[in-house]
């Protein structure tokens, strides 16, 4: 059970008019939480985010109106509040919170920190600064109808990164540009074609056939053949597709057959991938064209949940190609598009290129609709949801604030009341995990890698930025010299980043030092030298559960998707990664019991509840609710009085 | 209009969509539903259900408003305290302004037991906020008794205690209770015998239940399987049987299975039978009678109202110790009872004429999704009762001197109420 520590009261004890509040996001839950805050008396409060206000927006966010599309929503939400509570002292900030000027000190100047983000890397930073800067931070989530609020105090309760989670799923190279097999791998191909065509061009987006292949032999005969194959067609060769592609005028009839017809033409010559797999199929433009005009199927449902068909399919993608063109040109030379699943034409390329790659690997053709959610990685969203949470996380701020921490919880919102007589689900909160690698007293990690082939880019980048959620990393090898590696200064350690880590005498067993000053956070790292890694890994973080991810809420496991524009996140608008859980949604993936502290109020039920899982031979509360589906099946009949679960 | 004939504004609705599925957005776009009582937990209401996009909402109230709106209604201000204008006034260009699909229209008749409820009929679903238990009863019982029945939802929320009751008629039809989308299942095989059974491919388990019916898809070999739905038998977690398959092609390769979803019927009784034996859910585990208690409490502060005309007053505790006998006169009239959880009785009490918004936002979110819910017949709906606490908050100002909690006339008196001079 968290044991209260010292006088929370005292320090927390001043007035709800008088105490400032950091909100971090205004979106979906920022805006009813702002609502909610300025309701319950809080007078001083800051807000920031660095989103502006999208159409799809004001289906929730109901700060905002159609005449707000376009402006900031830190500033339109301060502004809409004021209007129902003039005398609000409110402060917006139209910015990223991962801005290094939001430091410590900024943090320290509030009393207590709320989260209403849509995405884990702002979510990691924010638990940090709050850590280092002692706040209480209250985080929370929502997607669908499922939502979770939650406390995080220093050194008394979990913090948002004590429990592992789930890392991004990424997709081997090769399996999107030589071996699709999912509708994901091809969706993935074609937002990357979208980006070399169109936006900034990106090495690790590559859509032309991989012919470093680990599945290919070195085979001089398969080399030779190969090399013939790609003579015959001049225009596998290496030049930048969209270089190619300017050259033909955008030209949608070449670049069909290129991406469609000699692309898997060129694929089909790597004989050795399609021993077990279906081998593809080319299309040819003008077969297509003289295909029967396009079966009108009788679908009941709207145009977006249609499957077209190749031939509706290459239509789309000859008049999507047009459409980008010209919005290419008119933003005049050297511009690029960014891709967005907002933006019709954006939308319908990528549509027509997934769908046509998909028809070609003999996949099932997908709608649109379908399309847009695993491309544009959408997080359902609903007004009442947020609602409900936002609620929840200023009853949670009263009890914080009146020096209860005892009796705050982490809360579950279910998206049903049946089968278990569960609709919100509180639990205590657990207390840190001493293993922790951001919260322990002495944070330290241990990663396998290969010191031959690990870039000095890629352990800041990859291992430092993207997994341990830095901003701007420092490391030092402890290597009795005190070496630097990387300095968050520029300019100083720029002729590092292609060297391996071998260049550097770091070998098994070397520890690094790294620090990152604005989240006041230093973790030791321990290397493991490992020249086994699985295909396709960079590095292993010991004891990370690989793969183990938590089952998501199923109606949005097929949403699953790549990363899209968070534009509050670190991460590039585009990428691979596709996130196993949903980043609106808090990660509950505790395998363990419910903590005995669940029941820290009344022992009984807790006994109670034990029996029950035996009985059941279901885990945690936690665990539960997102395995809700399958319980859901067994139980809708349920309707005791009193469910003891 | 045929429901799939109309179209959805997927720039403004497309988040929701992936939520609620377009078959029960466009099943929301043709209801009409009538709010009544616009404070704190009606505009929140109010708001959520004009964001999801319901076809209209009559809002109705018959107050005018005051200072002490302001801490609870988001959408009442300064200028409408002023000039006394009726807060069903007051809110409806604002309710109005947030989606403009929906048409939103006000009455302020009086409601109460007298009133004629014909007009009722023109609803799918209807709401009641800030009414009297009686008005509450004879307003569920004419929604029950239609046909078919209007959706009923009584949402109550007094200081620290909030309540929700549903009733969606006798036979409520709900197409989805889950909203969960019916996995593909690869097959390995499927034999030619009787039964016939399919195997999963990758040993990856069905999760089916035997009588349950699965359809399948581009199975090739076994040609006119294809398309068709079938009871199912189960055999193990990874394979199952289907009746006869003597008589079809040999199965060849490919092809996937998924369950064929079947609506459930739920049943509900109205808000006066439910009222000594009550269907409630359990929030907190760590506390799984206060529900009941919670039931009693509030079945009591109806009482009180009934015999005082007026609610406890704030703070007061003389009627603190009435409320505590009244909800153990009521506990003793249910079936299904609790022990007598006397200290939130005092807590209901002391609070019950203020307003905690934070919780008005929670339970209007959870009755707006109980409307949606009685409008799509998609997700399995609330039965029939759902109780919600903020004890928590307000017991360390057990020690507070009754003077923080006295009204003095500004917009936080609602919340003073609750919590005393905040904090």
């Amino acid at each position: 059970m968290v044991q209260l520590v010292g006088s929370l009261r005292k320090e927390l004890a001043d007035s709800v008019s008088a105490c400032r509040v950091l909100v971090v996001g205004a979106g979906g839950i920022g805006c009813e939480l702002l609502k909610n805050l300025v309701l319950t008396g809080f007078k001083n409060i800051e807000v920031i985010d660095l989103d502006t206000i999208d159409v799809s927006n004001l289906n929730r966010q109901f700060l905002f109106q159609k005449k707000h599309v376009g402006k900031s929503k830190a500033q339109v939400a301060k502004e809409s509040v004021l209007q129902f509570c003039p005398t609000a002292n409110i402060k917006a900030y139209h910015d990223s919170i991962m801005n290094p000027d939001y430091n410590v000190e900024f943090f320290r100047s509030f009393m207590l920190v709320m989260n209403a983000l849509d995405n884990g890397a702002a979510r990691n930073h924010v638990n940090r600064m709050c850590l280092a800067a002692d706040i209480p931070l209250i985080e929370s989530g929502t997607a669908g109808y499922l939502g979770q609020v939650t406390v995080i105090k220093k050194g008394l309760t979990e913090c948002y990164e004590c429990q592992p989670k789930p890392t991004q799923k990424t997709f081997p190279g090769c399996t999107i540009r030589n071996t699709p097999s999912e509708p994901i791998h091809c969706i993935v191909w074609a937002k990357y074609l979208f980006n070399q065509l169109y936006g900034e061009e990106d090495a690790d987006q590559e859509v032309s056939p991989d012919t470093a292949d680990p599945e290919l032999s070195w085979n001089p005969a398969d080399t030779e053949a190969r090399a013939t194959a790609s003579d015959q067609d001049g225009d596998i060769k290496r030049v930048s597709t969209k270089d190619w592609a300017r050259s033909t005028g955008y030209d949608p009839v070449k670049l069909f057959n290129k991406l469609f017809k000699d692309d898997i033409q060129y694929l089909l010559t790597m004989d050795k991938l399609w021993k077990k797999r279906k081998a593809p199929v080319p299309l040819v433009w003008s077969e297509i064209q003289k295909m029967a005009c396009p079966q009108e199927v009788a679908v009941t449902g709207l145009k977006d949940q249609q499957v077209l068909g190749v031939a509706g399919y290459s239509q789309l993608f000859s008049s999507s190609v047009d459409t980008l063109r010209s919005m290419l040109s008119e933003k005049g030379d050297g511009a690029e598009l960014v891709w967005d699943k907002d933006d019709p034409a954006a939308m319908d390329f990528v549509t027509a290129a997934a769908n046509l790659r998909m028809h070609i690997f003999s996949m099932n053709m997908k709608s649109r609709f379908d399309i847009k959610s695993m491309a544009g990685n959408i997080i359902p969203a609903i007004a009442t949801t947020n609602a409900v949470i936002a609620g929840l996380i200023v009853l949670e701020a009263l009890k914080l604030l009146s020096g209860d921490l005892e009796q705050c919880r982490t809360i579950f919102l279910n998206k049903q009341p049946n089968p278990r007589k569960k609709l919100l689900v509180p639990c205590a909160l657990d207390p840190p995990s001493a293993n922790c690698y951001v919260c322990a007293s002495k944070p330290e990690v241990t990663v396998k890698l290969n010191v031959n082939k690990t870039l000095v880019l890629a352990l800041q980048d990859k291992i430092l930025k993207e997994k341990f959620g830095m901003v701007a990393p420092d490391v030092q090898i402890e290597d009795g010299k005190g070496t630097i590696l990387i300095s968050s200064e520029e300019g100083e350690t720029e002729a590092n980043n292609s060297k391996f880590l071998s260049d550097f005498g770091i070998r098994n067993g070397s520890r690094l030092q790294v620090d990152d000053f604005l989240q006041d956070y230093t973790l030791l790292v321990n290397l493991i030298h490992c020249e086994d890694l699985e295909k396709d890994v960079e590095f292993e973080v010991v004891g990370d559960a690989p793969d183990k991810a938590p089952t998501p809420p199923r109606t949005q496991e097929e949403s699953n998707s790549v990363a899209n524009g968070n534009k509050d996140s670190a991460e590039p608008s585009t990428s691979s990664k596709v996130p196993v859980e949903q980043d609106d949604v808090l990660i509950v993936d505790s395998d363990e019991e419910p903590s005995s502290s669940s029941m820290d109020v009344s022992g009984d039920s807790g006994l109670k509840r034990k029996l029950h899982d035996a009985e059941t031979g279901e885990a945690s509360a936690k665990r539960q609710r997102l395995d809700q589906p399958a319980a859901a099946a067994k139980n809708d009949e349920d309707d005791d009085i009193i469910a003891l679960d | 209009m045929a429901a799939d004939s109309m179209e959805i504004d997927d720039s403004l609705y497309s988040r929701q969509r992936y939520v609620l599925g377009d078959v029960a957005m466009q099943q929301m776009a043709k209801s009409s539903v009538f709010l009544s009582g616009m404070g704190g937990v009606g505009v929140e209401i109010a708001k959520n259900i004009v964001l999801a996009g319901v076809k209209a909402v009559t809002l109705h109230d018959s107050k005018q408003c005051e200072t002490w709106d302001l801490g609870c209604n988001f959408f009442i201000r300064q200028d409408d305290v002023i000039n006394h204008r009726n807060r069903v006034d007051a809110v409806h260009a604002r309710v109005a302004e947030l989606n403009p699909y929906v048409h939103v229209d006000t009455s302020n008749f009086s409601l109460d037991l007298s009133t004629d409820l014909s007009f009722l009929k023109r609803y799918q679903c209807v709401i009641l906020t800030e009414a009297r238990l009686n008005v509450q009863k004879k307003v569920n019982k004419f929604c029950h008794s239609q046909l078919p029945p209007i959706r009923y939802i009584g949402c109550d929320v007094f200081g620290i205690c909030a309540r929700v009751f549903c009733d969606f008629g006798k036979n409520f039809e709900v197409s989805d209770p889950t909203g969960e989308e019916s996995k593909e299942i690869f097959i390995q095989d499927v034999t030619v015998a009787n039964p016939g059974v399919v195997t999963c491919m990758d040993g990856r388990a069905h999760g089916l239940q035997t009588g349950q019916s699965v359809l399948f898809r581009e199975v090739n070999g076994m040609d006119q399987i294809n398309g068709s739905a079938r009871q199912v038998t189960v055999l193990s977690p990874y394979s199952f049987g289907i009746g006869d398959t003597s008589n079809l092609q040999p199965y060849a390769h490919g092809g996937f299975f998924l369950l064929v979803k079947t609506p459930q019927t739920y049943n509900f009784e109205t808000m006066e039978q439910q009222l000594r034996d009550p269907q409630v859910l359990t929030p907190d585990f760590s506390k799984p009678e206060a529900p009941l208690q919670i039931h009693a409490a509030m079945l009591a502060l109806d009482a009180f109202q009934e015999q005082h005309n007026r609610p406890p007053n704030i703070g007061c505790c003389q009627d603190a110790e009435v409320l505590v006998k009244l909800t153990e006169e009521v506990n003793h009239t249910l079936t299904n009872r609790a022990p007598l959880w006397a200290e939130l009785s005092r807590c209901l009490s002391r609070t019950a004429r203020g307003c905690l918004p934070p919780l008005a936002a929670a339970v209007g979110g959870i009755t707006s999704q109980e409307v949606l819910k009685a409008l799509t017949g998609k997700f399995a709906p609330l039965q029939q009762w759902l109780y919600l606490d903020a004890i928590e908050v307000v017991k360390p100002l057990q020690s507070l001197l009754a003077e923080e909690f006295i009204p003095r006339g500004d917009r936080y008196d609602g919340l003073r109420a609750c919590i005393g001079e905040p904090m």
